[in-house]
């Protein structure tokens, strides 16, 4: 304040100076009304120059963010609608809990040329038939109860006598579990009912089973894949009539899913294929030597641990003649929420003769969990169904259901059916309208948020589209 | 003189509001954590707190962001996470545990190189961390089919990190290196011999070096090898703060509750998160407190739900079954549901819960052969404990015994006394297995490989 006193910068420099004024440092009659005011104005002032950090500051910590985030990854897997029309139909009851289907498959239970789809419900411990009547309705027939979670039926006359016995793979639990909880079981097919044998227990839990002549002697032999949990084995099970069957061990590896039985060499015999998947993830061949002698074949391998083999079946996907393999992966139950990766989806084993395979990704569909073959379009190639199990859920357009295109040339067009249910673990294909076109049957297993979009066993079935 | 003061106060003002104005602006900016997801996504519990967090977030304090990431984390929302832990980066990027839990989360996307340069970020700010970081990123290099720089990776990691050892012998084994691989196995082994993995692992590695004998011993070691390897380290570190956030953390709140006094408002607080969300294991704890409290037509009620809802399983079984017997209903129901919780698993403690029902029941017999199943399922838990000694002990008694599982009782007698040394006392039991189950494959193997080798 020492320059009230002192010259005002502000004046032309060419008033003299003695009629420079100079100002009472207390008052003057001329100045007496302005004062107050400006002084006002001049408190005022400060106290803005004060207030406007002091609000800033206390404002600070409650100011909103108004700003964007980044936007946010999506690693869902989505693809254009199909082409080919299809109408879904939930197989029961309404699902009011999150359910369990192990397996399905489109099957002559009953031999009256009207296919039934078979599943395997391992929340409810059963194994259930649905069969459709002339007018369109679904009926449900409960086959066997108290199953100890059903994994896997496979549907074959065992016993020779003309019908259709089911072997049963019982997995004993559906988490993991080490101990001998595992069966394998027949169901005798005894007019209209089915007589319960165990076939094999003191097992841990048990995937898969196929049949076949293995050892050449003219009677069905068993494949069998002991998944266990920390342990467990390949074995095949050497029929010796009378509903006895000695156990041999083929590989010592924990988690087998599937063994299916192809001869994949050409030459006449079985050979056996497994999908291990657990510590290792490998393809292994056996190939049958005769007399029930297998040669172990490592077929492939992944060194991606997390990798999550999940599906393995045989098809000959290029109607070159020869067996070939197509394995799905993106089972990655060891987590409680789980997302897609992008090395899941389908691989083709294009087998090139000398038990030489050529391995195409054919789809990057995430979670990825079961396929099937079958001329979806009809234009006299092989097509491929895929189910997710894993695909990002919270996202509606997250695709469950897709079929691959097959363009002639084994080069593959997603065109995506559905995306509920959700949880799709297992798929079959057939004609179950008896429409001469393939229809699907998928079944969900929902173990893992979110227990949105439920569904049990679900058909789709084919529309008149435009097919070729 | 006042007007230039004026002047120089409103030029004052002037950058004031435009400094300050500019930072509100540059605050107000920023990007606002990602939303929780919609309703009906999560149950109304964790949506709270998922809220609550946001909240914070919005105007976030140290650790706000990475507590909101970490929730959406183990939650499965992993892309809203990512976004969190991006903006928690951006503030503070001192912090280890916002590279790590990034690191975390980006491998869930699979976003597998981004993820790796997190997670040597945390490892260089956090040396406490370094081997658990180096190990997931050999795995995000193995989830790229970059196997050398996986193996590179691996090869830094400290020698008292089992999984990372463990994963780098598995690697030279399946890379045609098993003779590199069998001295780290060997070491391992000796300083973890409960770990069935390693046997396995070197049973795979002897295989390949064409010792077969070595790798049966291997493979039969493993057998009675209790112990595993965690190597699932993100699923691991996610799973362990999951208890922080939303309705699983009043689940462990409520566990607090668990004192003899406090029986009722944990009953109660158990029905309430029930009512938020049904838990299979929240049913069965109620059910196992409503015992407690002397009301066990409400713990049957609540068992029989879930079996409905959730499938049957040996524990939910027994425990329906002991919650029957407790309501004091139908005897020969009990009874059926401990017979139907033993077709599902052999559990000894289902035969000893068994043992009255049938001695009220039945004849003598069927009592000594629930008793000898009995011991064979505990003789079979001692087997796999690699406890030899009690295994025989009590697979002796139930051998001889006419059960369901006899010929497995002398199977698993000839187990224990081979490995115990007792060759000819162990033939004779695979021998006697293969009189009641003559087509027992292991049993005739192991005969077979006996005559062949004279090893008996």
């Amino acid at each position: 304040m020492r320059r009230i006193s002192g010259p005002d910068p502000l004046r032309s420099t060419n008033t003299p100076p003695s009629q420079v004024h100079r100002p009472n440092p207390i008052t003057t009659p001329q100045d007496t009304p302005a004062r107050p005011r400006s002084r006002r104005l001049e408190i005022a002032l400060l106290t803005l120059i004060v207030a406007v950090p002091l609000a800033t500051w206390i404002a600070w910590p409650h100011l909103p963010a108004r700003g964007s985030p980044n936007p946010a990854f999506n690693g869902s897997s989505v693809y254009p609608a199909s082409t080919l029309p299809f109408q879904s139909q939930s197989m029961g009851p309404a699902i009011e809990h999150p359910a369990r289907i192990s397996h399905v498959q489109i099957v002559d239970l009953d031999g009256d040329s009207h296919p039934e789809i078979l599943a395997c419900d391992a929340l409810a411990h059963r194994l259930v038939s649905y069969k459709r009547g002339s007018d369109g309705e679904w009926t449900e027939h409960q086959i066997s109860a108290d199953m100890a979670t059903p994994a896997h039926a496979t549907v074959v006359d065992i016993d020779n006598d003309g019908d259709l016995d089911i072997l049963v793979a019982i997995l004993g639990s559906a988490f993991p579990d080490d101990s001998h909880v595992g069966r394998v079981l027949l169901l005798e097919r005894n007019g209209d009912r089915y007589l319960r044998h165990v076939l094999l227990e003191s097992t841990r839990r048990i995937a898969d089973i196929q049949a076949g002549d293995l050892d050449g002697d003219g009677d069905l032999d068993l494949a069998v894949a002991e998944f266990g949990y920390a342990r467990g084995r390949v074995l095949w099970l050497e029929n010796l009539g009378q509903r006895r069957f000695r156990d041999h061990q083929l590989l010592y590896a924990p988690g087998t899913i599937n063994v299916p039985l192809a001869d994949l060499d050409g030459d006449g015999d079985l050979d056996l294929i497994a999908n291990v998947s657990q510590d290792d993830e490998e393809i292994w061949g056996f190939e049958n030597t005769g007399g029930g002698r297998f040669k172990k074949r490592l077929l492939h391998k992944w060194l991606n641990f997390d990798i999550g083999g999940s599906g393995l079946i045989t098809s000959d996907l290029d109607n070159d003649g020869d067996v070939d393999l197509l394995v799905t992966v993106g089972d990655n139950l060891e987590y409680a929420y789980t997302y897609p990766q992008p090395y899941h989806g389908c691989f083709w084993f294009e087998n090139t003769g000398g038990w030489s395979f050529t391995v195409h990704r054919i789809s990057n569909l995430g979670g990825a969990h079961a396929a099937s073959v079958t001329d979806l379009d009809g234009d006299g190639d092989n097509d491929v169904v895929l189910v997710s199990m894993f695909n990002a859920w919270h996202r509606d357009e997250s695709a469950s259901l897709v079929w691959l295109e097959n363009d002639g040339h084994q080069k593959f067009t997603h065109q995506q059916i559905a995306s509920e249910p959700t949880h799709l673990v297992t798929v079959a294909t057939g004609d179950l309208d008896r429409d001469g076109r393939p229809d699907i049957v998928a079944g969900g297993w929902h173990v893992i948020p979110p227990f949105r979009r439920l569904g049990g066993v679900t058909t789709w079935l084919s529309g008149s589209g435009d097919r070729k | 003189m006042r007007r230039s003061r004026i002047i120089l106060l409103i030029v004052l003002l002037g950058i004031d509001v435009a400094v300050f104005g500019w930072c509100i602006f540059e605050r107000t900016s920023r990007p606002a954590p990602p939303r929780p997801p919609a309703a009906g996504m999560v149950d109304a519990e964790t949506a709270r707190d998922f809220r609550r967090l946001w909240v914070l977030a919005e105007n976030p304090g140290p650790g706000d962001l990475l507590a909101l990431g970490q929730a959406y984390a183990v939650y499965g929302f992993f892309p809203e996470a990512d976004q969190c832990l991006e903006q928690a980066i951006t503030l503070r990027p001192e912090s280890a545990a916002n590279w790590f839990w990034s690191g975390l989360v980006l491998n869930r996307l699979g976003q597998t190189a981004r993820s790796t340069e997190r997670l040597l970020e945390a490892a260089r700010l956090d040396l406490g961390r370094v081997d658990e970081c180096r190990y997931i990123a050999a795995r995000n290099h193995l989830r790229d089919d970059a196997h050398q720089k996986a193996e590179a990776e691996l090869r830094l990691i400290g020698p008292n990190h089992l999984a990372g050892q463990y994963l780098l012998a598995y690697l030279l084994v399946h890379t045609d290196r098993s003779t590199e691989a069998m001295p780290i196995l060997d070491g391992l082994i000796a300083e973890h011999p409960e770990v069935h993995r390693l046997y396995q692992l070197r049973a795979r590695a002897a295989e390949v070096l064409g010792k077969d004998e070595a790798a049966r011993r291997d493979r039969e070691t493993a057998e009675r090898a209790p112990e595993s390897i965690a190597t699932d380290a993100v699923a691991d570190h996610l799973g362990e703060r999951s208890y922080e956030f939303g309705l699983e953390s009043r689940i462990v709140g409520a566990g607090h509750l668990n004192t003899p006094g406090n029986l009722d408002s944990l009953a109660n607080e158990l029905t309430t998160i029930l009512s938020i969300s049904y838990r299979p294991r929240i049913a069965r704890l109620l059910a196992r407190i409503e015992l407690r409290r002397r009301q066990p037509d409400a713990a049957v009620t609540l068992l029989e739900q879930l079996i409905q809802r959730d499938g049957a399983t040996a524990d939910t079984l027994i425990e329906l079954a002991l919650a029957m017997d407790a309501a004091q209903q139908d005897p020969l129901q009990v009874f059926l549901i401990f017979q139907q919780a033993l077709q599902y698993r052999l559990d000894p403690e289902i035969c000893r819960l068994m043992a009255p029902f049938i001695k009220e029941r039945s004849e003598a017999a069927d009592v000594d052969r629930i008793e000898a199943l009995q011991k064979h399922a505990e003789g079979l838990q001692a087997f796999r404990a690699n406890r030899l000694e009690l295994a025989t002990t009590l697979l002796e008694a139930a051998a001889p015994i006419a059960h369901q599982r006899q010929a497995e009782s002398n199977f698993f007698l000839g187990e224990c006394l081979w490995h115990l040394d007792r060759r000819e006392s162990a033939l004779e039991a695979y021998r006697r297995c293969l009189e009641l189950r003559p087509h027992h494959g292991r049993a005739a193997e192991r005969v077979e490989r006996i005559d062949r080798k004279g090893e008996g």
